[in-house]
């Protein structure tokens, strides 16, 4: 089955397009300093027909070929170079398709051997039929699926709403906001000023029309992204495509997941919906914030699929909570934040002042309900902690993927016979873990004790 | 079984150097931005005195007293299986690291540190690393011997499995 592959000539445009944009940029900063202009001509034309001659023979040179066993790329123009790559090495193989590259028919390629390396994997530019051909024949898996009996899930229209809709996402819309306020400059302090010494009443006003805009906007942005969700199951493999103007399609092994997770927000626990996250080493750890698997779906619908696709994470053996003499332990943050708060509070304007203690009031409803739904239970394999208030995660890890247990107990908690613990997990880039507060200590101890066997 | 920390002494010593080092450092950076924000901060000026007093008085304390009960407290445990330590007074803490999951072992010496017989082991798995703290450098070395024989007898076991 041997193939070869070789960039789409997108490629060199893009390099091109590039070298000219650089050599235009050097140009403009010579002319700025008054640099002769023949002579600076003839160097920057020089320059580019350069890098123009190295990067067309770049990709002249630069090949692919699958065997039966591996992929190799060549490449190098004077020291040649080639990365062998046997296939069962490989973790996961995503396609991405940007806006322009859908313009050109093409599709961005990576292939992934999941370790930390940079140069452990290889990304590739081809036709959007031979990426599909070349991740076909890497992930070793059968021609496009088109019975649709295959097809795990997908997202209904008016699940994305809802998800657009309850999803926050607070570090898109800080930076949003981050943004205006750097181009408005001292006009924003001055609106911002003006609005402070007005009325508390219109500062909170402000702040929910804010709110509002920036919600609008990151909803744009999570719906493009995740239009045309479906997850499809082919052999061993999940197949994951969604995206309006820049489509993803990813690949995940099943047998190298090695936790799922499940998130819910406060909205998304009231609706009885929630995120399915998966951890599989390779798998999302490219620009996504976490490699989301299931952006929303309902609770009693994905336990029929987790039965399905994750029944070896399935944990039977019954669930140990905090007991209720672990309850302090849980506000112990909130009432020192409030401590301060009340000793600033004759100090800070009243309107700082409002907005802290509302914070704080938020932080402890939040410990109440983190300690209503802590939970830890787990069998010989798999380990499954419940963990959060507001914003609520289910983990379920496999016991043989945990890199470390921390367990930490304080004089009270010792006399309690209490511990909090700390489980860290297999994952590459991002620091995965779980954690418990107020448990009995024999927990920790069983947990360790199983640990033993890996 | 847990193993107690030898040439304690030492370790006390070094770390009230370190400490008292970091400390003074601290409030050297801290007080030069005092007084260059000198006018601007006028009007929070009783709280940051009061702040300023309590935070370094506090890290001068911590930093004579913390060496002493590091040095009691540290301790470390290794069995086939596991290498876990332990640490702290008032807060204890209780590391455990399957040794399948180590991936590399590094010992980390410097010149003042080396002076005191001092060693501090980077234990690097895959998703992130431990401080073993407060050893001495012989100490170290005989754990990192004993952690790579155990990953050696339990690969070479496995194959003949």
């Amino acid at each position: 089955m041997n193939r070869k592959f070789k960039n789409h000539y997108f490629v060199l445009i893009k390099d091109i397009f590039k070298a000219v944009k650089s050599v235009i940029y050097f140009g403009f900063l010579a002319f700025l300093f008054d640099l002769k202009a023949v002579a600076l001509l003839s160097i920057l034309c020089l320059l580019l027909l350069g890098s123009i001659t190295y990067m067309t023979l770049k990709w002249l040179l630069t090949t692919f070929e699958i065997t039966e066993d591996s992929l190799i790329a060549y490449s190098g123009i004077v020291i040649k170079k080639q990365n062998k790559i046997p296939l069962n090495a490989i973790q996961t193989v995503d396609l991405k398709e940007t806006f322009w590259q859908r313009l050109f028919k093409v599709n961005a390629i990576n292939i992934d051997t999941g370790t930390m390396q940079d140069a452990a994997g290889i990304n590739l530019l081809l036709t959007t039929e031979d990426a599909k051909i070349l991740q076909n024949l890497t992930l070793q898996i059968n021609e496009e699926v088109k019975d649709l009996k295959d097809e795990l899930y997908k997202l209904k229209h008016s699940d994305l709403m809802l998800y657009c809709v309850t999803n926050s996402n607070i570090i898109l819309m800080l930076g949003m906001f981050l943004s205006v306020s750097f181009l408005l400059g001292d006009s924003f302090s001055k609106i911002s000023d003006y609005v402070v010494k007005l009325s508390p009443v219109y500062f909170f006003l402000v702040l929910i029309v804010i709110y509002i805009i920036l919600k609008l906007l990151s909803m744009i942005k999570t719906f493009s992204s995740y239009k045309n969700y479906k997850m499809i199951k082919q052999d061993q493999m999940l197949k994951v495509t969604h995206g309006y103007f820049t489509k993803k399609s990813y690949s995940v092994h099943m047998d190298r997941i090695c936790c799922v997770k499940i998130k819910q927000n406060y909205f998304q626990q009231l609706l009885n919906v929630g995120s399915v996250v998966v951890v599989a080493m390779g798998y999302g750890d490219s620009e996504d914030i976490e490699p989301t698997l299931i952006p929303l779906i309902n609770m009693d619908e994905f336990a029929d699929l987790f039965d399905m696709i994750f029944s070896e994470f399935k944990v039977s053996n019954p669930v140990a909570k905090p007991p209720q003499k672990a309850y302090f332990s849980y506000f112990i943050m909130p009432l020192i934040m409030l401590g301060i708060l009340i000793l600033l509070t004759i100090k800070i304007p009243l309107t700082i002042a409002i907005t802290l203690y509302l914070i704080v009031m938020w932080l402890l409803i939040n410990a109440h309900l983190k300690f209503k739904e802590a939970s830890i239970s787990f069998n010989d394999e798999i380990v499954e902690v419940c963990f959060g208030g507001f914003n609520r995660t289910k983990t379920f890890v496999k016991f043989n993927r945990i890199d470390s247990l921390t367990y930490t107990s304080n004089f009270f908690q010792r006399r309690k016979k209490l511990l909090s613990f700390k489980l860290v997990y297999e994952s590459r880039g991002r620091v995965n873990k779980c954690k418990g507060l107020g448990f009995y200590q024999e927990i920790g101890q069983q947990v360790q004790d199983i640990l033993k066997n890996y | 079984m847990f193993e107690q920390i030898k040439s304690r002494k030492n370790i006390v010593i070094y770390n009230l150097i370190t400490q008292f080092i970091g400390t003074t450092m601290a409030l050297v950076i801290v007080t030069i931005l005092l007084l260059i924000f000198k006018e601007k901060l006028q009007n929070y000026k009783n709280i940051i005195q009061i702040g300023y007093v309590l935070l370094f008085g506090y890290a001068y304390i911590e930093g004579l007293i913390s060496p002493f009960l590091n040095a009691m407290t540290w301790k470390y445990a290794i069995n086939e299986h596991q290498l876990q330590f332990t640490s702290g007074v008032y807060k204890k803490r209780t590391v455990v690291i399957p040794l399948n999951r180590i991936q590399h072992l590094t010992m980390i010496e410097n010149p003042i540190a080396n002076y005191f017989d001092v060693g501090r082991i980077q234990v690097v798995t895959t998703n992130g690393d431990h401080e073993l703290k407060n050893i001495s450098v012989a100490q170290g070395k005989e754990l990192i011997n004993q952690i790579s024989n155990l990953l050696f007898q339990k690969e070479v076991g496995n194959k003949f499995e």
